[in-house]
C-alpha cells in the first residue's frame, strides 16, 4: 500500500493515472457515438430529408414570399420576398381609398418536403416613405389601431395570442400540423384604414391665422407579415426552442386547441 | 506538488462533467415575410368659385390636387324680399332640407400629360335671384351668401360609398351680389 501511495505521488504515477482517465473518458464517448450511429442507420434515408423544410406566405390565394430548402443541396435556399397589397387598389377603382373594406386574405402554404408547425407575426404601423419606397421615419406617435385588419378562422384553425398582442403586433399560431403541400385557411379577411382619419387634425393659431394640419396627411400605413415554420419531429421541444415559448405559454396554446402530433 | 495534484484532480472532474453534458439539439426552421402599404392624402382642401350674370350665380366647387375624394353640398341665402331659385344640370339634386347635393364623388384635381390641372370640379348648379325690383336704384346692393360643405367619402361593408353629413370637413361661403 505504501509502495502504491509512493508510486501514485510520483510524477510517473500521476501521469499514468491521468492517461488512464483520458482513455476511460474517450472510450465512453466513442461508445455513445457508436450507439447513435447504429440508431441513425435504421432511418438513414428519412433523416436526409429532415431539413427540406419550406414555407410560403400567400395573399388572396396568390404566393407572395417563400423560403424553401433546396433538396440534395449543400444548404441552399430557394427564396423570394414579394410585396403585400400590390393589387389592393384594383378593388376600389384603381386608387387607394380611406375607409374602403379591402379583401385581404393572408394564408400559409407548406412548400417544403416535411410537415411543419407554423405561426405568423403581423405588424401594422405608420411611417414616412420616400419617393423610392424606402422608409425614412417610423411614426410611433400615430395610432396603429386605425389600420384595421379583420382576423378570420380564429378558434377553428388559428389561435390569436392575446397575451402578447399590442396595437402594432399580433401573433397567430396555426393550431395543428401543416402537412406537405397543403395550405391553411386564411387568418385575415379585410383591411380597412379608418374613415375617421381625415378628421385627425391639429390646429394652431398665430397672429389670427388658423392653420389646420392633417395628422396623417402624407403618411404611409404599412402592414407586415412574418411566417415562421418549424419541424414536427420532437415537436414540443422544437416549438419551444425555435419560437421561445415557455412551458406556461405552450400550455396556454394547448388550452386554446393547439395540438402536437 | 500538492497544488499539482489538486489541479489534475480538478481537470479530471471537469472532463467527466463534460462527458455527461447532453449534446445540443438543432431544429430545422424556415421563415419568410412580406410588407406593403399606401400613402394617405395629405389634405382635404376645397374652395368655391362663382360667376355672376343676369342675377344668376354659377357655382363651382374645387377639390384641390392631393386631396382625398369627397361629397359636397351647397345652398344659398338672400336677404328678405328676394327669392332664390336653383337650376341643376342633373348632377345636383334637391335634398329637400335646404341643401343641394352633388351626386357623384368629387375626386381631387389631377394633372394631364402636359402638367395642366384637370378634373376635381363640381359645377352645374346655378342660383337665380328672384323678386328683383323693376327699377333698382343706382348704388343699391344686396348680399347672396353661398354656403358649401364637404365630407370624406365613406364605405359600407359592401364597399359602397356613402356620405356622413354629421361629420363635415370643409365649410365655406361666398358673399356678394
Amino acid at each position: 500500500m505504501k509502495a502504491f501511495q509512493k508510486w501514485r505521488s510520483s510524477g510517473a504515477g500521476i501521469i499514468t493515472l491521468f492517461v488512464v482517465a483520458v482513455i476511460l473518458f474517450t472510450t465512453s464517448a466513442i461508445t455513445g457515438a457508436q450507439a447513435a450511429l447504429s440508431i441513425r442507420s435504421d432511418v438513414y434515408s428519412a433523416a436526409i430529408e429532415l431539413k427540406d423544410i419550406g414555407v410560403t406566405l400567400t395573399e388572396n390565394e396568390k404566393p407572395v414570399s417563400k423560403r424553401d430548402f433546396v433538396p440534395d443541396s449543400a444548404y441552399v435556399w430557394d427564396e423570394y420576398i414579394g410585396q403585400l397589397l400590390v393589387d389592393m387598389p384594383e378593388q376600389s377603382g384603381g386608387s387607394f381609398k380611406i375607409g374602403f373594406p379591402y379583401q385581404e386574405r393572408f394564408a400559409v402554404t407548406n412548400s417544403g418536403r416535411i410537415d411543419e408547425y407554423v405561426r405568423v407575426r403581423v405588424y401594422r404601423y405608420w411611417a414616412v416613405v420616400d419617393e423610392n419606397g424606402e422608409m425614412t421615419e417610423k411614426r410611433c406617435d400615430l395610432d396603429p389601431s386605425l389600420i384595421h385588419l379583420t382576423w378570420d378562422n380564429l378558434g377553428s384553425d388559428w389561435i390569436l395570442d392575446t397575451d402578447t398582442e399590442t396595437a402594432e403586433r399580433s401573433i397567430l399560431y396555426y393550431n395543428r400540423i401543416l402537412p406537405v403541400g397543403e395550405s391553411t385557411v386564411p387568418f385575415t379577411e379585410l383591411l380597412t384604414v379608418d374613415s375617421a382619419l381625415p378628421y385627425q387634425v391639429t390646429q394652431t393659431t398665430e397672429n389670427g391665422v388658423i392653420t389646420t394640419v392633417y395628422d396623417y396627411g402624407g403618411v404611409t400605413f404599412l402592414v407586415e407579415a412574418e411566417v415562421d415554420a418549424v419541424q414536427t419531429h420532437n415537436g414540443r421541444d422544437a416549438i419551444q426552442s425555435a419560437w421561445g415559448l415557455t412551458d406556461e405559454q405552450l400550455e396556454t396554446l394547448f388550452a386554446q386547441g393547439f395540438r402536437i402530433g | 506538488m500538492k497544488k499539482r495534484r489538486i489541479f489534475l484532480f480538478l481537470l479530471l472532474a471537469a472532463l467527466i462533467l463534460c462527458a455527461s453534458v447532453p449534446s445540443a439539439m438543432a431544429y430545422f426552421t424556415t421563415q419568410t415575410k412580406a410588407m406593403g402599404g399606401y400613402t394617405v392624402p395629405d389634405r382635404f382642401i376645397t374652395e368655391v368659385e362663382e360667376s355672376l350674370h343676369d342675377w344668376t350665380k354659377e357655382i363651382t366647387i374645387v377639390n384641390f390636387e392631393g386631396s382625398g375624394p369627397i361629397f359636397v353640398r351647397a345652398r344659398a341665402y338672400a336677404g328678405s324680399g328676394y327669392g332664390i331659385e336653383y337650376q341643376s344640370d342633373g348632377n345636383w339634386y334637391d335634398g329637400e332640407d335646404g341643401w343641394w347635393y352633388y351626386r357623384p364623388i368629387l375626386y381631387a384635381q389631377t394633372r394631364d400629360e402636359h402638367g395642366a390641372l384637370v378634373g376635381g370640379t363640381a359645377s352645374g348648379l346655378s342660383v337665380t335671384i328672384s323678386n328683383i325690383p323693376d327699377d333698382p336704384r343706382v348704388g343699391e346692393s344686396f348680399n347672396v351668401v353661398v354656403v358649401y360643405e364637404s365630407t370624406p367619402v365613406q364605405y359600407d361593408e359592401n364597399g359602397d360609398p356613402y356620405a356622413d353629413w354629421t361629420m363635415t370637413l370643409d365649410t365655406g361661403e361666398t358673399i356678394g351680389g
